[in-house]
């Protein structure tokens, strides 16, 4: 589904993510982890358009996207579950969602809506709520639901756990498993390790900007604390 | 002797040279001495002051080639020396200096701004060159000293003179004040205030208003409060026009009586039909039976294609009068001539007779009164009492 | 009704101020520019309703040419003075802004006269409406009615349509709403022009009150806007409305209370130190991330 091959980049002169390769299987979910400042929300905003490539490329399903305008990719299929959710804080929970669709006909929003609904009940009961009054866990289902709305093929989710409450990572994680089943395509960064590898199929540990291990998360548990010394790892690894 | 026979021819050279030499310096230092009397003259040509700075530009230019065209003064042509002040003081000092300094300068006509002829008025004093303001109405132009004249009322006179004829001439008893809140129109409203009591004006409220506003919805409404006899305002045509425009919209029909500087066709562009009926104080006259007067209005009509407004009928007159004195003092030396300016008697400006001036150099003149009948201006008389609005004295 | 009479002023003026102001808060809230050239726009609009006016003598043509062509000079000082310097500090598209405002001032002066231009016939300005004893201007009203038809219009436009939605998204998170297929930049046109209408409508209408458009008109609008948009809450289009009104009112009493020795900028003025002291963070509270 994506294929970042020598994937490198920043912003202006500093370099987030250096040569990253990886392969992201149909159908699957790929866990993205590593400490903080490693890069991974670099690498899925250089999917999404969002910042500088300074090299390498990004293709989909096998078409180069690497050149194509942030605003012409959700039309490719691609959806974002920004770190800290970053929903339209004045905007209702509807409205959020209409502008989920934006790229796509009006006349499809009703159903999407109600899928969206389908899997979050709350944000139903919350529709004319300005989504900046939601709880933190009502928040991340909105930013989910927004991103279903662009019809996505490949979801990006970055740091679904953060801040919330463990019932609510179980009810968002379950959405993206089912989702899955569905025959979506995620990518996930999480901090939480133990939930990530849970879910995963594939994982991959960025530190500083390096790509620092790869494999499939049945791997990774297996390999236990040696898996999590790579998370632990700090710069002192880092090679020049 | 003839050891050097070619010494005798060389010597006339010589001598033949350095008196063509001398003969030349002669000449050329006799020549601007009796070509020409140099006018200085100070006009806001840009900046916001400007519209009544071209104004005055076109008539003391006229004022130039009229006295040049009867064959000049004393025999010699005035040759006019023009700066941009931009109405403001620093560039006011400036070109006063280059007008003394570069120009050798030693009459000025200020046709521009309060705060030109008030910054100019002390350069001009230590120099010792005489500066007529035309139409600058600071205090402090005239205390600069003996070198400075104005030819324009004060505002405390002016107001005192509107209070005159607001309660004998108009018998109108009770009064809504609205004055711009700068120098010129509060000292006017305060000359008014001070006097109204003695012909029976009674002040029921007084309004101010900032000269950038246009809208007087507020006053409006509280005029039609007060529900007075008159409506008595100080401002600029640009204000004026605005305001006498919202006060008769919002039904208010008594006399309004506007302060000297409403005196612009454009006043009366702006308020339109409303501008009916609003008397004008000091304004000048442009009916009066003087051929001078209509050959300047004609003339400065066909030049600057509108209508000749105050300030451009005062710059003008300024400029006969400064001639006037360069004749009456037989020479352009400024002492001379400042001395002879004092000395004017019953002088004919286009505004009316000119009585004279006083000990400050304030000038002591009746004031005429227009109103706006049909879209144009007509006489509404002549305030004479002039010990009514004596200027302030030394 | 004395009292009625000035809130009547009061309301009026409160709506002239908006339907100025609140380019300025769109312009705010989008690019976090402090937009001063507005006021050449709204100088612009009076201009060019006056002018059209006066040649086609349509006061109804003279408004439509302005809501055309207002839009374009509003979108235009986008494209070639911000769009350019936005990569700078903010400060520097708005000392721009002052710079294109003096420059227009000037232009105003060289092209349309120092002295200003009127309409050749502007019988509104002399229509009164009585209701009982309170008394009102065409203008006045016009301009209340105006503001209410604007504003009105602008809530259902930004809550009702995709492409208004769309616009707030922007407004709030102009990166994520690019992710979701908005463009940016068309928005920022929209804005631009949206705002510039709404100046072009004040000016014309202010111009018919004024009789007058001289090449100042801007000015003083253009301060009190900033006022505004300050009190409201830097990018809060309701906060602007609310401010609007209550500088409006407070005007309009307070040049009656206080009008014999402060003029009615200064009390303006006044009320805005004070208010910001009681409520630094403006009418609306907190958005000013
Ligand atoms: N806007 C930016 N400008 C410059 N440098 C940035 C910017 N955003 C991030 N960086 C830098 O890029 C590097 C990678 O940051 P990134 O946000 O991708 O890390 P991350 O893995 O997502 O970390 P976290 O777990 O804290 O979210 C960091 O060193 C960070 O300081
Ligand atoms: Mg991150």
């Amino acid at each position: 589904m994506l294929t970042l091959d020598r994937l490198s980049c920043g912003y202006g002169s500093v370099q987030a993510a250096h040569d990253v390769s990886l392969h992201v299987t149909k159908g699957s979910i790929f866990a993205l982890l590593g400490p903080n400042g490693a890069g991974k929300t670099s690498t899925i905003m250089a999917v999404m358009g969002h910042i500088d490539i300074q090299g390498g490329s990004i293709l989909l399903e096998g078409a180069d996207i690497t050149k194509r305008r942030a605003i012409d990719r959700v039309r490719l299929g691609v959806a974002l579950v920004p770190e800290g959710r970053q929903l339209f804080s004045d905007l209702t929970v509807d409205e959020n969602l209409t502008v989920g669709g934006y790229a796509f006909p009006a006349s499809s929003d009703a159903a999407k809506r109600e899928r969206v609904f389908s899997y979050f009940p709350r944000l139903y009961e919350r529709r004319n709520q300005m989504s900046g009054s939601l709880s933190g866990g009502e928040q991340q289902m909105l930013a989910i639901g927004r991103a279903l709305m662009a019809e996505p093929r490949l979801l990006l989710v970055d740091e679904l756990s953060l801040g919330l409450m463990p019932k609510m990572v179980d009810l968002c994680l379950d959405a993206l498993l089912a989702l899955k089943r569905e025959g979506l395509t995620i990518v996930l960064i999480e901090q939480n390790t133990a939930r990530a590898l849970d879910v995963a199929d594939q994982v991959c540990v960025l530190s500083s900007g390096l790509q620092v291990y790869q494999g499939t998360a049945a791997e990774a548990k297996a390999a236990g604390s040696m898996f999590a010394k790579f998370l632990g790892m700090g710069d002192e690894v880092a090679p020049g | 002797m003839p050891k050097h026979p070619s010494s005798a021819p060389v010597f006339i050279k010589k001598a033949a040279l350095s008196a063509m030499f001398a003969i030349s310096l002669l000449t050329t230092a006799a020549m601007p001495a009796k070509a020409d009397i140099k006018i200085g003259f100070q006009v806001p040509l840009t900046g916001p002051a400007a519209t009544d700075g071209k104004s005055a530009q076109i008539a003391g230019q006229m004022a130039v080639d009229d006295i040049n065209a009867a064959g000049g003064v004393n025999g010699e042509k005035i040759q006019l020396v023009t700066y941009d002040d931009q109405a403001k003081s620093d560039q006011a000092i400036f070109t006063a200096n280059k007008l003394i300094g570069e120009d050798g300068v030693k009459l000025v006509v200020n046709g521009s701004y309060s705060a030109s002829g008030r910054a100019a008025a002390p350069v001009f004093q230590q120099a010792g060159v005489v500066m007529i303001s035309a139409y600058g109405v600071h205090p402090d132009i005239t205390k600069a000293g003996d070198y400075n004249f104005r030819l324009v009322h004060l505002g405390p006179p002016q107001g005192a003179a509107t209070a005159l004829y607001i309660g004998k001439t108009l018998g109108l008893k009770k009064i809504s004040a609205i004055t711009m809140d700068n120098d010129y129109g509060q000292a006017t409203m305060d000359g008014f205030v001070g006097a109204a009591p003695k012909y029976g004006v009674e002040v029921l409220n007084k309004y101010s208003y900032s000269l950038k506003d246009r809208q007087f919805g507020s006053i409006v409404a509280s005029v039609k409060r007060d529900n007075p006899d008159a409506v008595y305002a100080t401002g600029y045509f640009f204000t004026a026009g605005p305001l006498v425009a919202q006060l008769r919209a919002a039904g208010i029909t008594v006399p309004i009586i506007g302060s000297q500087a409403f005196d612009s066709e454009k006043f009366i562009e702006i308020a339109g039909p409303a501008a009916d009926g609003t008397y004008i104080m000091d304004s000048f006259d442009r009916d009066r039976k003087d051929e001078k007067l209509q050959k300047f209005f004609s003339g400065f009509k066909e030049k600057a294609g509108y209508s000749p407004e105050g300030v451009a009928a005062i710059t003008y007159s300024s400029f006969m009068l400064m001639a006037d004195a360069i004749k009456r003092a037989g020479s352009a030396e400024p002492a001379k001539v400042r001395d002879a300016l004092a000395a004017t008697k019953n002088f004919p400006i286009l505004e009316g007779t000119l009585n004279g001036f006083n000990s400050l150099h304030e000038i002591i003149m009746p004031i005429s009164v227009n109103v706006i009948k049909d879209g144009k201006f007509k006489s509404a008389g002549m305030i004479t009492d002039l010990d009514a609005f004596a200027p302030p004295e030394k | 009704m004395y009292y009625v009479d000035l809130a009547v002023t009061g309301i009026s003026f409160g709506c002239m101020y908006a339907m100025m102001a609140v380019g300025l808060t769109l312009v705010y809230g989008l690019l976090r520019i402090l937009h001063v050239a507005h006021a050449a726009v709204f100088a612009l609009g009076a201009y060019v309703v006056v002018l059209v006016a006066n040649a086609t003598g349509s006061l109804i043509l003279g408004f439509l040419a302005s809501i055309l062509i207002t839009p374009l000079f509003g979108v235009a000082i986008y494209r070639l003075l911000y769009q350019p310097l936005l990569k700078y500090r903010p400060d520097v598209p708005m000392i721009a802004s002052v710079g294109l405002l003096v420059l227009m001032q000037d232009a105003f002066r060289i092209v349309f006269g120092e002295q200003g231009v009127t309409f050749r016939s502007n019988p509104l300005a002399f229509t009164t409406f009585n209701l009982g004893s309170v008394t009102f201007n065409a203008v006045q009203l016009a301009l209340v009615i105006s503001a209410v038809v604007i504003f009105v219009g602008l809530h259902v436009f930004t809550t009702r349509t995709r492409m208004g939605i769309g616009w707030r998204a922007t407004v709030s998170r102009p990166q994520i709403a690019t992710s979701f297929g908005i463009d940016s930049i068309k928005v920022r046109y929209l804005n631009f022009a949206i705002g510039s209408a709404l100046a072009a409508i004040a000016g014309g209408l202010v111009a018919l009150l004024n009789n007058l458009v001289d090449p100042s008109i801007g000015a003083v609008v253009s301060y009190k806007a900033l006022a505004i948009i300050v009190l409201g809450g830097l990018g809060s289009v309701r906060g602007t409305l609310i401010a609007s009104l209550v500088l409006g009112l407070v005007e309009a009493y307070g040049t009656v209370f206080i009008g014999d020795w402060l003029d009615r900028d200064a009390i303006a003025f006044l009320a805005l130190i004070a208010l910001l002291m009681i409520r630094p963070q403006g009418f609306t509270g907190a958005r000013t991330a």
